[in-house]
C-alpha cells in the first residue's frame, strides 16, 4: 500500500506495527522521526515552494497535447510515402534507361569478340560500302 | 424533483462520473484535462517529500531541485497515462534512479579531483579557513538550539545512501519491503538489512532527542 497524506494513518500503522515491524521502543523513535520530517516539509521556505510549484506546472504541461506532437505520426507517414515514391520513380527511370535498345546495343558490342577498332572506324567502312 | 443517475466508469485510473442520460463518451480533451489534474494532484502531494529526500541524499539544494524536476518530467512523459495507484512507485523509482545517477557522477568527479589535485588542494589557502571561528556554534550547540530536526538531519545525512533512502521510503513514505525493494532495485533481504542498520544508527544518535 502506498501512502501519501498519512501522518495520522502512518502513526496508526507504526503503532500497530503494520508499516514496519518495529518493537515498542522503535515506535516512539519512528513516530518522532516522521513528525520531524513532516514538520521540515511544512516549514519549507517560499522560494523552495514556488520553485517546486513551477517545476510541477512545467512537468504537467508536458502532458498537454500539442499540434506538432499530434502531427508527428502523420508527418512520419507522409515522409515515408514520399520516400517510397521517390525511390520507385528513380528505380523505374534507371530501369528504363538500362533497358533501352541503344543501351542493349552497347552491351552487345562490349560483350562481343570483335575488335573495338572496327566499331571505331564504322563510319569509314559504311562510306566505303556505299561507294 | 427528479433524481439524477450517474454512470461510474474507470478509465486509465480516472473515476469518471457521467450523467446516465448523457450517453456521449467523454471527449479526448476532457480525458486529457482529467489526467493532467490527476498528475498535478499527485505531484503536489509528493513534491515536498521528494525534495527533502533529494536534499538529504545530495546535501545540495540545486542538485535536489534538478533531481526532482527530472523525476517529475520523466513520470509525466513516460507514465503520464498510468492509474493513480501506479504513479507513486513509478515516481519514487525514477527519483531513486536519479539519486543513484547523481551519486555515481559525484563519486567519479571526486575521484578525478583527488587524482588531479591530490590531497593538497588547499595548499594555496592562507590557513585562515582552518582556524576556529569564535562565533561559530558547535554541532551540539546547533542541535540544542534547533531541536530534533537538526539532530535528525545530521544523523540521516551521515547514513550510507542506500540505508538513508531505504529508511526514508519505509519509515516516512510507509512503503512495504517489497515496494521498497522494487524501487531501490535490490533484494528484499537487502532492504531489511539496510533498514535495520539505519534504525540502529539512528536510535544510537538520537537517543538524547527522542
Amino acid at each position: 500500500m502506498t501512502n501519501f497524506n498519512k501522518t495520522e494513518q502512518s502513526s496508526r500503522e507504526l503503532e500497530s506495527g503494520a508499516a514496519c515491524v518495529a518493537p515498542d521502543h522503535d515506535v516512539v523513535l519512528l513516530t518522532a522521526v516522521r513528525k520531524e520530517l513532516d514538520q521540515s516539509c511544512a516549514a519549507l521556505d517560499g522560494y523552495t515552494l514556488s520553485r517546486l510549484h513551477r517545476m510541477r506546472v512545467a512537468a504537467v504541461a508536458k502532458r498537454a497535447p500539442r499540434l506538432s506532437r499530434l502531427l508527428v505520426p502523420f508527418g512520419g507517414l507522409v515522409t515515408a510515402f514520399a520516400l517510397v515514391v521517390a525511390v520507385s520513380v528513380g528505380w523505374n527511370a534507371r530501369k528504363a534507361e538500362t533497358s533501352s535498345p541503344a543501351a542493349m546495343e552497347d552491351m552487345e558490342i562490349l560483350a562481343g569478340n570483335e575488335a573495338l577498332d572496327l566499331y571505331a572506324d564504322y563510319d569509314f567502312y559504311q562510306w566505303l560500302a556505299q561507294d | 424533483m427528479t433524481d439524477t443517475v450517474f454512470n461510474i466508469s474507470h478509465h486509465d485510473g480516472l473515476l469518471m462520473l457521467r450523467n446516465i442520460d448523457d450517453q456521449a463518451e467523454p471527449s479526448a480533451e476532457s480525458m486529457q484535462a482529467a489526467q493532467q489534474r490527476l498528475l498535478d494532484r499527485f505531484l503536489a502531494g509528493v513534491e515536498k517529500r521528494a525534495y527533502r529526500m533529494a536534499v538529504l541524499a545530495t546535501g545540495n539544494q540545486d542538485e535536489a531541485f534538478d533531481i526532482v524536476q527530472d523525476a517529475m518530467l520523466k513520470l509525466v512523459e513516460n507514465y503520464g497515462n498510468k492509474a493513480e495507484a501506479d504513479l507513486a512507485p513509478l515516481f519514487y523509482c525514477i527519483l531513486q534512479s536519479r539519486i543513484r545517477d547523481w551519486y555515481r557522477r559525484s563519486s567519479v568527479r571526486n575521484r578525478l579531483r583527488t587524482w588531479l589535485h591530490g590531497d593538497d588542494e588547499d595548499d594555496d589557502s592562507d590557513g585562515l579557513d582552518q582556524q576556529p571561528d569564535p562565533a561559530a556554534r558547535t554541532p551540539e550547540e546547533l542541535l540544542a538550539a534547533h531541536g530534533g530536526i537538526m539532530a535528525l538531519e545530521a544523523a540521516l545525512v551521515k547514513l550510507p545512501l542506500r540505508q538513508q533512502q531505504v529508511f526514508l521510503l519505509r519509515a516516512w513514505e510507509g512503503l512495504d519491503v517489497k515496494e521498497t525493494a522494487q524501487i531501490m532495485q535490490c533484494a528484499q533481504g537487502s532492504v531489511k538489512t539496510h533498514y535495520s542498520r539505519a534504525l540502529v544508527t539512528l536510535r544510537e544518535k538520537l537517543r538524547d532527542h527522542v
